[in-house]
């Protein structure tokens, strides 16, 4: 049974925050929850995964394919782990939280279906780590394996580095987002950046066919 | 402008300080229903001494918002209450502060007023040469902190008290943190005011 080490949290957190490479703190995430028995985890932004906004965290290393049966079949819907992390703040165990849906309200039957359906993918236990930043959409990393070791250490130590995973994807998410938009306004001829800018001003796309003696649909193209 | 209180000026504050109490009564007390000592709605405890520095937002007569360090060389909530939040011994050092009772006022119309705050201790504690702030934290909101800009280390596994996580953390004082943040809330000047006690004179 695993230690917790408080120096190896430390190690990790002074790596995401460094981090300008999101590929990079999610693989030391990998290995260091592999430790543990999770084969599989996702760090995402608990918005509607079926239309992500450009601004989320959305990072899979699911199964190949599931991301895609998962919102096909609309399961975000009927997933009991998806619903507590929206309303939950503590950590939670995915077995305990099916015992509790079991005793409040029952499992109704998409709900069956889609746990038979993960099971199939190699899904066992997890645990989700609901957390919370202000200005963005709640955010959940869960991580699950057919057999993985949710005892005390492991569970804090997972708790702490998907804190400070989630935190990093989102900063380094944004940053790149920003250069992004930036490339994006770049990449505009004169007149189009001209176009916006007037927009911004509160001017409308008749006002600014005036200012640029140009017609409303082009104003509006 | 953030004011720093402390056992030589306090007297020149008793109103700020009144509802500061007060206002850590509803936060932490009506609020979040923690178990904690109160006197005629107000919440002081036995680390409201005469070592602890109090850095207050006000504005007009007006509290916004407040926290409360205290040197772990003295008695403080993560060496006396929650030394198990620790993997390690808790601190006991002058160079190390704990900042605890952080909060903005529910009667607040500014929500930078605790933005302010968390500037002022970091400008305190370099004053001061104190080389990391510690403190303890609800582990729901600890990427909420971390993305503020504090270089945020835990010191020990996150720990369920009521019903809810709460993790020990310490940031590391520097220059460079202080930066960060200014920058991250278009903040440039500083925010700390010291007003000593001037004799009258005779």
């Amino acid at each position: 049974m695993a230690d917790f080490d408080i120096r190896v949290i430390q190690e990790f957190a002074d790596e995401s925050l460094r981090a300008t490479k999101q590929d990079d703190i999610v693989e030391k995430f990998r290995k260091e929850s592999r430790q543990f028995g999770f084969n599989y985890f996702v760090a995402l932004s608990l918005c509607d995964l079926a239309n992500p906004p450009d601004d989320v965290v959305w990072i899979d290393q699911a199964p190949k394919g599931w991301d895609q049966i998962y919102i096909k079949n609309d399961f975000q819907s009927v997933d009991p782990y998806f619903e507590a992390a929206v309303k939950q703040r503590l950590p939670f165990i995915w077995s305990d939280r099916l015992d509790q849906v079991k005793r409040s309200k029952g499992v109704a039957q998409p709900t069956h279906d889609m746990l038979d359906e993960a099971a199939t993918f190699g899904y066992g236990d997890g645990i989700s780590i609901p957390m919370l930043i202000p200005g963005t959409h709640r955010g959940c990393v869960s991580l699950t394996g057919e057999n993985p070791d949710l005892s005390e250490a492991p569970r804090h130590t997972i708790h702490l580095m998907a804190i400070y995973l989630f935190e990093a994807c989102l900063r380094i998410n944004k940053s790149a987002l920003r250069d992004w938009k930036a490339k994006e306004f770049i990449a505009l001829t004169d007149r189009e950046k001209h176009t916006l800018q007037l927009l911004g001003t509160g001017l409308n796309a008749s006002d600014i066919s005036e200012v640029l003696k140009v017609s409303e649909p082009t104003v509006r193209y | 402008m953030v004011y720093v209180v402390n056992w030589e000026n306090r007297h020149l504050y008793e109103h700020e300080m009144d509802q500061m109490f007060q206002s850590r009564y509803e936060t932490f007390i009506a609020g979040r229903h923690w178990e904690l000592s109160s006197r005629d709605g107000r919440e002081l405890d036995e680390f409201d001494t005469d070592n602890t520095i109090y850095l207050i937002d006000s504005k007009d007569g007006i509290v916004n918002s407040s926290a409360r360090l205290i040197s772990t060389e003295h008695p403080t909530i993560i060496n006396k209450i929650f030394p198990h939040l620790c993997s390690e011994e808790p601190p006991c050092d002058p160079l190390i502060w704990e900042s605890s009772r952080g909060h903005l006022s529910s009667q607040s119309q500014d929500p930078f007023a605790w933005v302010r705050v968390m500037l002022a201790q970091l400008e305190f504690s370099l004053l001061l040469g104190v080389e990391q702030v510690v403190f303890v934290v609800d582990t729901f909101l600890l990427p909420k902190w971390i993305n503020a800009g504090w270089n945020l280390k835990p010191l020990g596994p996150p720990t369920e008290v009521n019903g809810e996580s709460y993790i020990a953390c310490s940031i590391k004082v520097s220059s460079a943190a202080l930066r960060l943040m200014r920058d991250r809330y278009q903040l440039k000047r500083p925010v700390l005011t010291y007003i000593a006690d001037i004799p009258d004179a005779a």
